[in-house]
């Protein structure tokens, strides 16, 4: 068969063979490092293999109603043979996505049907957009005047998050910083209580559901330590995957597990009131879906000229770790002794 | 043969499949499958996951010859056997024929009159432990839209459709449910007005001064700013807490077929500290069908965030 006699078989088997594909569907965007899940419905569809190509960015993490064993994976192309699929007329897929230097980057999946002597007869393809917020310093100045009594730093740090995705971020200090980020005293007791307040309410549960009390525990000192380094992070992906488990596990633990925090918050209410609670959480929203965790954290400033050493851990809604940025030394100088937020040494862009 | 083979797997005890599921389903399956007094000719499994409940219908044969026990027991904490003939006096409810034993349910084969050959056995069942939807069906959410786009994909796909088809001539798993954070922070934060977020500040301020010139005038600050706010602060922040309420959220969400709004509450508890009273995300289930003629679903949760915007801007205003 001449090359032009193959094409025009191809396009009329294609033809014919668009139809049985009931959907392709793939969805159109994940963050970075998101599982993208996808499946294939046919029907009367006579093919030798199904060949799947995949995007640098993307990899093969399970094939649903196949037998694994007959499925070849050679780089970013996956082979499923006819005979590996269980049940004629559907295919599962779950894929991994990774983080890549590029923030917003589009994939494309190609999924092509294979017949006999590999004619195509039937070529789809869908277009995955893979994003992730990215932050970036600007201009940070060597000096920075604050008056702490305004709550007003006369120069800024400029930091810039891209337009994608949610950035969660944490700023610390580091251990050789003459200046320390910590906790404000009062955030510290309204804590102190909230903690005393959530241990009573838990109590009775804890008596009933002696075996989930590491759950617990694990959301105590999450509440507790707060999120410090890479370690945390780790430590509150697992607590939302037992979420997950535990609900389906026990609901009626759950149900009661969540009654007794909402009783803790509500008893601790006194501590923090109302309006203050919105403030804080204003002032923990930053331009362009930047979450700032503890935003109430500050410094301790005074006349004269201390060194501050600032990192910024920067994470996701994935809750996946980023390379954390270091600010340059700055020396911070206050027009008399006090506290500022941290947080307002930035300018957020 | 490769039928057999996966059937064997799905009964032998200790095997992969029997450890992973704690749904009383598959017990079912396996008392009637060695039950020798019947011979199962179609058994039909519907799983509630909202009721976390279980019906399991088998139509059986009665195997009157073969040398078996008449009495089947079924050692499980289900919740009702009914029995229904399917012979001369159709659909006659056959209740006698099960007895309630201390450890389970008993079936009765001994009391059936000799004019019965068919029955249809329905089982209903709680269950208590839901983790096994996990090793059943894949759910994947969007984590967050992309850029300004407002829309959250939800996807499920049955992990194992053939040993279903093998077993099962139906099977159902009703109300998959589905969990999507949608982020609510940037219309809650950009839709509540300067002059109230500084009235706010200058509370703080007041509440911290210790001196008394300051005090007085972050007093008299405090009450200018009252007065242009119009109503109560307190109320007013309580009624944007109140758009937080289930009832009130699900305005705000609209969710394609063949998915459908189940529930909404706040979300994020873990993140938000010390804010947990006004939340970033607001945990939204929905809910879809899966079943052997649809092993996979997509839908699409799309968050009204323009109608939210709108509806804190209006707290505000009044």
């Amino acid at each position: 068969m001449n090359n032009y006699a193959k094409y025009i078989s191809c396009v009329w088997i294609s033809l014919l063979i668009i139809l049985p594909i009931k959907s392709i569907y793939i969805p159109p965007y994940a963050l970075q490092g998101e599982d993208v899940p996808g499946h294939i419905i046919w029907s009367s569809l006579e093919f030798k293999y199904l060949k799947i190509e995949l995007p640098e960015a993307m990899s093969k993490k399970q094939l649903y109603n196949v037998r694994a064993e007959m499925v070849e994976t050679l780089g970013n192309t996956i082979i499923v043979r006819n005979a590996a699929i269980e049940v004629d007329g559907y295919l599962g897929m779950l894929f991994s996505s990774r983080k890549v230097e590029n923030p917003a980057v589009k994939g494309r999946i190609q999924f092509s049907f294979m017949g006999e002597n590999d004619i195509i007869l039937s070529k789809q393809d869908r277009e995955v957009y893979l994003f992730r917020p990215k932050l970036k310093l600007g201009e940070t100045p060597r000096e920075i005047k604050v008056d702490p009594a305004k709550g007003f730093a006369y120069d800024r740090i400029e930091a810039e998050k891209n337009d994608e995705g949610t950035l969660l971020l944490k700023i610390r200090s580091a251990r050789s910083s003459e200046i320390q980020v910590r906790t404000p005293n009062s955030m510290v007791e309204y804590r102190r209580r909230l903690v005393k307040n959530l241990k009573e309410e838990y109590a009775d549960v804890r008596g009933k559901y002696p075996h989930y009390s590491n759950f617990f525990d694990k959301y105590i000192s999450i509440l507790e330590k707060g999120w410090r380094n890479q370690e945390d992070l780790k430590t509150l992906k697992e607590f939302v995957a037992d979420t997950h488990r535990i609900t389906l596990e026990n609901r009626e633990f759950m149900e009661k597990f969540v009654m007794a925090l909402l009783n803790g918050y509500w008893r601790s209410q006194r501590f923090l009131s109302l309006p203050e609670t919105l403030l804080r959480y204003i002032e923990s929203v930053k331009h362009k879906k930047i979450w700032l965790a503890r935003p109430e954290n500050i410094i301790t400033v005074g006349p004269k000229p201390r060194i501050l050493k600032l990192e910024m851990m920067p994470s996701d809604l994935l809750l996946d770790t980023y390379d954390t940025i270091k600010v340059r030394d700055i020396r911070i100088i206050g027009t008399e002794a006090g506290e500022i937020e941290v947080a307002k040494l930035f300018e957020w862009k | 043969m490769e039928v057999n083979a996966r059937r064997v797997s799905c009964m032998t005890k200790g095997s992969k499949n029997e450890k992973k599921t704690n749904d009383i389903g598959e017990e079912i399956y396996r008392i009637l499958e060695k039950a020798r007094a019947l011979q199962v000719e179609s058994r039909e499994v519907s799983i509630k996951a909202p009721e976390n409940s279980g019906t399991f219908n088998a139509a059986v044969k009665l195997n009157r010859g073969a040398s078996a026990s008449r009495k089947i027991l079924f050692p499980l904490d289900v919740e009702r056997i009914t029995i229904h003939s399917l012979g001369p006096s159709k659909f006659a409810q056959l209740d006698d024929l099960v007895e309630k034993v201390s450890n389970g349910f008993q079936l009765h084969i001994n009391k059936i009159s000799k004019d019965v050959e068919d029955l249809l056995l329905t089982i209903e069942y709680k269950i208590q432990d839901m983790s096994f939807l996990d090793n059943i069906v894949q759910t994947d959410v969007a984590a967050e839209p992309s850029g300004e786009s407002d829309s959250y994909w939800m996807h499920a796909q049955l992990k194992d459709l053939k040993s279903f088809m093998d077993r099962y001539d139906r099977w159902e798993l009703l109300e998959t449910p589905f969990n999507v954070d949608v982020a609510i922070e940037s219309e809650v934060t950009s839709s509540i007005p300067r002059y109230f977020v500084r009235h706010l500040r200058l509370l703080r301020q007041l509440i911290g001064a210790r001196e008394r010139g300051r005090i007085a005038k972050l007093s008299m600050m405090v009450s200018s700013s009252r007065r242009k706010i119009g109503g109560d602060p307190h109320s007013l922040i309580s009624s944007l807490e109140g758009l937080f309420d289930p009832t009130q959220f699900k305005r705000f969400v609209e969710v394609s077929k063949p998915f459908k709004y189940s529930d909404s509450k706040k979300g994020g508890e873990y993140l938000d500290f010390p804010t947990g009273i006004f939340p970033k995300t607001m945990k939204v289930t929905s809910r879809t069908k899966l079943d052997l003629k649809t092993p996979a679903s997509e839908g699409r949760l799309v968050y009204k965030k323009r109608t939210l915007y709108e509806e804190i801007s209006k707290i505000f205003e009044s």
